[in-house]
């Protein structure tokens, strides 16, 4: 394995001998990682099959066990498509293990960077995409979604599968074994077809945003196989996931422990999921041993900053939030912020000093009452006293559970995250980022609307609740018809050219028969004889209005042409 | 204003008359230095007596002669009412006669009177005049066949009569004809056509194959005489008791746009069918776009 700087100095480039397989045959090969693309090449320069593997295209990456005969790493790439094998690039390092895995790290690394990159850039761009990733990014990759459309389209569309036989798949379609090249790209033909795939797609539904099922998380802390002391839980790239979306202090952890290198991913999640499993066994009691208490203090909620506490309150949404109500926001916003200062946010403190401003929530009543103790210590202690301590210490967790759930909502509101989750480090990644977006369009949403930040909020939450199929369709953009260019199109009239200068456009000129003046006027002439023999022969004069004409000069008929006009009726 | 003619259903024919028909063929008349004027004298006395048996089978009909020659159309005549005609009595045949010879003096008199202009042509311009204008002819003539349709009513049928000698392709005229010939196709005027040539007229097929007219051509100026009296004297409505000549295939070839050149297939835009012969992105008629090109 072989690692180099790249000539920009941004990503080092990373080379390592490994074998895949080509036309059914492992080959020997080097596979390099140099930038955002893997590319594996056979050694020999003479054989064909080189395969390359953008790392964001990357959905699956799997290395199999520790010691195994043949070390091997195993790429997914592409989203695969339900009921078919997915697209996988398999190295194999025979006798190389190390290769193996710093391959893998290396790759993970590249992956970690490009996050970390399109991270600054939403930052930048003021959260533009919430979901992370440039549209370029999104409109490369095609979705299964849009796969299952294609695919649909293509078995229902008999014609239609016939052309896309002809013009994408070339010899492969045709079972005479004739010859025929692909003469276009897959993206290329559905390019041009896009109304057919977008109907399709509305159709199956597959544009719609998934949402995340509740019962991915629950009992998550494993089950007890029958009266012995071990416990097996499961968990998926997706549970870890939902994990560090609902619980941002695990995640935090998750950060400052494994991606630190401080201990490894499985004891992480050992000691995750048996804080878990003892905190629903205890249902509530004080942790029992050293262990277990330190266990439960790296992942129980931490106070967040005020900043992240106003960030979170405002990008709940309305609908949700079941602390505050309408009258809570009514032009509050702004001014409970802003004149009262950190800790007096609504949905998490009352307003002591200035009684309630309007509003009939939670958050408003109890003007009487003492304020709620300000920490879980506190409220433990007021828990055990009495009277209004201890009713506000009630009032305190309830507030915390009320918090829980709004806190869950909008994670199931946020729903899943656009880009690929293949491991915990992207779980971790994609969790944060949509975190981050979710409150950078808070913010943009507070700064352009000022204090009537329940006028601003109202659209947006409007927006959630919108269903598609009960707004109107707005009327289809016409475009008004004119011409363009008038002289290209009356040039025609005339025999002209679009340039007026005869010339077609190919480099060549527009050939038009001519006729000197001079042949006109002989023909002219001659055609003035002829009335004048037809007018002679039929023995009356031409005339205009009654009016005699009289015939130009040097049109006299002589009698040859009588006598020629004579042998010409005869025959 | 809508008068009502007293002798009901007027027959309406106007003549495209191709004043190059009447000349000898342009090649003979360049290399003949003693030209032979009995083929002018033979084509004008057979069309002289076409329009007079026209005008024989039907008092009320009315003929409209429109001349293209080389420096545009000319309204050439245009016969007077019925009512106008009506000044000597009906059913003497001498005074028939001697109507139709004053309408025929007429009609010679003008002819005169435009090949007359063009022998006094001075002016060095017309030497890049090369083809008659027929489109704009084919236009003139359905805009008089409107018109005619307004004063009288109730008409018995409009049609185009085209007589031209055949010549190479017009690719440069095919936008602006195919428009005339689909104004008349709109306003039911069919577009007859009698060629006297070697060559087909391909705009002048199509326009008999779009407005259900008929097409012949000869090479004998003595056939074309005959066909004009058997065929073309006789109106639309009695053509399905008639078997006609056999026509051959219309060839439909179009004319691209942008070139002016004869395509066998080509692009054509779904807006304002234009057609390219390559393709597009945006109509340079209309300026439509096309997410897939036209």
């Amino acid at each position: 394995a072989t690692r180099r700087e790249s000539a920009r100095g941004a990503m080092a480039e990373f080379s390592v001998a490994c074998s895949a397989p080509v036309a059914g045959a492992q080959t020997k090969g080097v596979a390099t990682l140099a930038g955002d693309v893997l590319a594996w090449r056979p050694s020999d320069g003479n054989l064909t099959g080189e395969r390359t593997a953008p790392l964001h295209l990357i959905t699956g990456h799997q290395r199999n066990k520790a010691g195994s005969k043949v070390p091997s790493l195993r790429l997914i790439v592409g989203e695969p498509m339900p009921g078919q094998k997915p697209n996988a690039l398999v190295l194999s390092f025979p006798g190389a293990e190390t290769d193996r895995d710093a391959l893998s790290d290396a790759i993970k690394a590249a992956l970690t960077e490009i996050m970390r990159s399109r991270r600054t850039r939403a930052d930048v761009d003021g959260g533009e995409n919430p979901d992370g990733g440039s549209d370029a990014d999104r409109a490369h990759v095609t979705t299964a979604a849009k796969r299952a459309a294609r695919e649909a389209l293509l078995a229902a569309n008999r014609d239609l599968a016939d052309m896309h036989g002809k013009l994408v798949m070339g010899s492969k379609h045709r079972r005479d074994g004739a010859e025929l090249s692909a003469t276009i790209t897959d993206d290329e033909f559905w390019a041009s077809r896009r109304h057919l795939l977008a109907g399709a797609v509305a159709k199956v539904g597959a544009n719609q945003r998934t949402g995340i099922d509740n019962s991915e998380i629950a009992g998550i802390q494993g089950q007890r196989a029958g009266d012995g002391d071990k416990v097996t839980a499961t968990l998926t790239h997706e549970k870890m996931h939902r994990i560090f979306a609902e619980r941002p202090a695990v995640r935090q952890a998750f950060v400052d422990n494994v991606l630190a290198g401080k201990i490894t991913e499985r004891d992480f999640w050992t000691r995750f999921l048996k804080s878990e499993y003892f905190k629903m066994v205890r249902a509530g009691a004080p942790p029992q041993g050293e262990e277990e208490a330190a266990d439960l203090q790296l992942f129980s909620r931490r106070p967040a900053p005020e900043v992240e506490r106003r960030a979170r309150v405002l990008a709940l949404s309305k609908s949700v939030n079941l602390v505050a109500d309408a009258g809570d926001y009514a032009g509050q916003v702004g001014t409970a912020v802003a004149s009262q200062g950190a800790g007096r946010v609504m949905g998490t403190e009352d307003d002591v000093d200035g009684g309630p401003q309007g509003g009939h929530g939670i958050a408003r009543d109890g003007a009487k009452e003492p304020p709620p103790p300000a920490t879980r210590a506190a409220m433990v202690a007021a828990a055990g006293g009495a009277g209004h301590a201890k009713a506000a210490a009630a009032k305190f967790a309830a507030r915390e559970v009320l918090q829980s759930l709004n806190h869950h909502a909008e994670v199931v509101l946020r729903g899943r995250p656009s880009m690929a989750v293949t491991d915990a480090r992207s779980a971790a990644m994609a969790a944060e980022e949509q975190e981050r977006a979710a409150w950078a369009r808070t913010n943009t949403n507070v700064s352009n609307d000022g204090g009537g930040g329940a006028g601003g909020r109202g659209g947006d939450d409007d927006a959630l609740v919108q269903l598609e199929d009960l707004v109107e369709r707005e009327a289809p953009r016409r475009m008004a018809l004119t011409l363009e260019d008038r002289d290209a199109y009356f040039a025609a009239a005339t025999g002209g050219t679009r340039d007026g200068e005869g010339n077609d456009g190919e480099g060549g000129v527009v050939e038009r028969g001519t006729i000197s003046p001079e042949t006109v006027r002989a023909r002219a002439r001659h055609l003035v004889k002829g009335i004048r023999l037809v007018c002679e022969q039929l023995g009356f004069e031409p005339t205009v209005d009654g009016v005699p004409v009289a015939y130009p000069e040097g049109t006299e008929i002589t009698d040859e042409d009588r006598a020629r006009a004579r042998d010409g009726l005869k025959e | 204003m809508r008068r009502e003619d007293p002798l009901a259903g007027v027959g309406i024919l106007v003549i495209l008359l191709d004043t190059d028909l009447l000349v000898d063929d342009l090649h003979a008349f360049q290399h003949r230095r003693d030209l032979d004027l009995s083929y002018t004298a033979s084509l004008l006395r057979r069309f002289v007596a076409f329009v007079s048996a026209y005008l024989a089978t039907n008092r009320p009909n009315k003929v409209v002669i429109i001349a293209m020659s080389c420096d545009g159309c000319h309204h050439v005549f245009e016969t007077p009412t019925a009512k106008g005609r009506d000044t000597l009595p009906s059913g003497i045949q001498s005074h028939i006669e001697a109507a139709n010879r004053k309408l025929c003096q007429e009609m010679i008199g003008r002819l005169l009177d435009i090949a007359s202009e063009q022998e006094r042509l001075q002016n060095a311009q017309s030497s890049n005049v090369a083809d008659s204008f027929l489109a704009a002819g084919i236009s003139m003539a359905v805009c008089l066949c409107s018109r005619l349709a307004l004063e009288y009513a109730p008409f018995k049928s409009g049609r185009l009569l085209c007589l031209r000698r055949s010549s190479e392709s017009l690719p440069g005229q095919y936008v602006s004809a195919t428009n005339a010939i689909f104004s008349a196709k709109r306003l039911g005027i069919p577009i007859d056509s009698v060629v006297y040539g070697k060559n087909d007229s391909a705009v002048l097929q199509q326009a008999a194959a779009i407005t259900c007219g008929t097409y012949y051509r000869t090479g004998d100026h003595r056939k074309m005489g005959q066909y004009l009296l058997s065929m073309a004297c006789l109106e639309v409505s009695y053509r399905g008791s008639l078997l006609l000549t056999k026509e051959s295939v219309a060839d439909l070839v179009a004319s691209c746009f942008c070139h002016q050149k004869s395509i066998r297939s080509g692009y054509v835009c779904s807006a304002c069918v234009s057609v390219f012969c390559a393709g597009e992105v945006m109509c340079p008629t209309c300026a439509s776009t096309s997410g897939c090109g036209i």
